[in-house]
């Protein structure tokens, strides 16, 4: 099975499971995107659409804020392709400008404490453990710093290794690690406060 | 902070991390009191971490105007107007000094030579950059030769800067007017698409006749500190005009009558 792009094969497949499987499977496709097959960016898009979206919802929280968040961040990739060197892997530099993005969105939104005194208000938590719409959760991230609840958003939900999120930060794995401590920390101090 | 030292510190993360229940028995044996604030991190985890979104449902990429992303009309409306007033500040603080000079009068005896408004930019700028130093010599005396060459109010009005994106020609050609302390006459049928422009250390007369050049009209400056905009005719426009072309037999400032009563050094009466 293979990938079909304006005529074109342009990913090696393994085993016939998905066409996702090629080591270079991102670099081939930019390279088509660089090569103006855009059609191959939607192959990009929808690999890389949940990843980008965990980014975003968790950073701006609001589900809605997220969606339209992911598609500028891809919109972005989109019309910033050709600047990919290549230096490093497709998914960091696009972690890169998802966390950038969304950073900057929530920045730029500043709608969260209201947003907090809202569900603070409207919400009865019920004792039930945590769960996938956790009011706490949310209410404890939304008192945090853009910057702190990316880096847990990273660690926690995509699994990065400190010297991974170094990369997509641009920053030092040590400085991730004190950030990532402190910003654990902030999180439990406040959650228990509200538990 | 909880005021544990470091190293059980990060032990209690580590064993909340992992959720090691064995390695969470023999801690509590050893520090009892630590109960709490290791039940506390358990709980702070597993919250974040249950709370991770589910994979939603991909919708077809649309790409969205990166330029406009925020969520009210009137903060893109805003943060536009805030632009257009820098550019008019910028330009305003060229122009400025051109605005209190005192306009060139007649002199029959010494026609002034008008700078070719065709001249590349290059030779736009330095023109421009020249202005002070010969507006200095009106107050030399008519005998001392040669005069110096007299610009207009539209040639002396530099435009620092100018970058306007998707904005109505119209108002362009009004935004460059009103701050350059020229007046702008606009004859019937100019067509008024949106353009995007951007111009550096550029004369104002320059910035209107290429301008006019890109977007079919003719601009040349009839009167001192009036610009007159002439948009081509439908007849002469199925062919697009090359660059200097003057279709309607006007000529622009540089080819008109030396003996123009508004050419001449400054200061003769």
């Amino acid at each position: 099975m293979a990938v079909q792009l304006d005529g074109m094969s342009i990913v090696a497949v393994i085993a016939g499971v998905t066409p996702f499987k090629s080591i270079d499977e991102d670099q081939a496709l930019v390279q088509q995107v660089q090569q103006g097959k855009a059609a191959a960016f939607e192959l990009l898009y929808k690999k890389h659409y949940q990843r980008v979206y965990r980014i975003a919802k968790g950073v701006l929280l609001s589900p809605d804020d997220a969606l339209d968040a992911t598609q500028e961040i891809f919109t972005l990739a989109y019309k910033n392709i050709k600047k990919f060197d290549e230096r490093s892997k497709f998914s960091t530099w696009l972690c890169k400008i998802a966390l950038n993005r969304s950073i900057q969105e929530a920045r730029r939104l500043q709608k969260y404490k209201k947003r907090e005194a809202q569900l603070i208000e409207a919400t009865d938590i019920p004792d039930a453990g945590p769960q996938m719409n956790d009011p706490h959760v949310i209410n404890t991230l939304a008192q945090m710093k853009p910057q702190d609840r990316a880096v847990l958003v990273l660690h926690y939900w995509q699994q990065m290794t400190a010297e991974e999120i170094a990369q997509v930060m641009e920053s030092t794995e040590g400085a991730v690690k004190v950030r990532l401590h402190r910003a654990r920390d902030r999180f439990k101090n406040l959650y228990s406060e509200r538990s | 902070m909880s005021n544990l030292p470091e190293d059980l510190d990060g032990l209690l993360w580590t064993i909340a991390e992992k959720r090691d229940l064995s390695a969470a028995e023999d801690y509590l044996q050893r520090f009892p009191t630590h109960r709490v604030e290791l039940m506390k991190r358990l709980s702070a985890l597993e919250s974040l971490q249950k709370f991770a979104p589910e994979d939603v449902t991909v919708p077809p990429f649309t790409p969205r105007p990166i330029s406009a992303p925020l969520p009210t009309t009137w903060i893109v409306a805003s943060i536009l107007g805030i632009g257009l007033v820098g550019v008019g500040v910028t330009l305003f603080n060229n122009a400025g000094n051109t605005k209190t000079e005192t306009v060139p009068v007649a002199s029959s005896a010494s026609p002034a030579h008008q700078p070719s408004t065709a001249i590349p930019q290059l030779r736009a700028s330095r023109t421009a950059a020249e202005g002070v130093s010969q507006s200095k010599q009106a107050t030399v005396p008519l005998e001392t030769p040669p005069p110096a060459p007299v610009k207009t109010p539209a040639q002396r009005a530099i435009v620092q800067k100018l970058k306007l994106d998707g904005v109505q020609l119209s108002l362009v050609l009004q935004i460059l007017a009103e701050n350059t302390g020229l007046k702008l006459d606009v004859q019937p049928g100019l067509i008024d698409p949106k353009v995007s422009v951007e111009y550096v250390n550029q004369p104002a007369l320059f910035v209107f006749e290429d301008l006019g050049r890109k977007f079919g009209f003719q601009a040349f400056e009839d009167a001192p500190g009036v610009i007159t905009i002439l948009p081509k005719k439908e007849e002469t426009s199925g062919v697009p005009p090359q660059p200097n072309e003057s279709p309607f037999g006007f000529n622009p400032p540089q080819e008109r009558n030396p003996s123009s009563p508004f050419s001449g050094p400054i200061g003769k009466r």
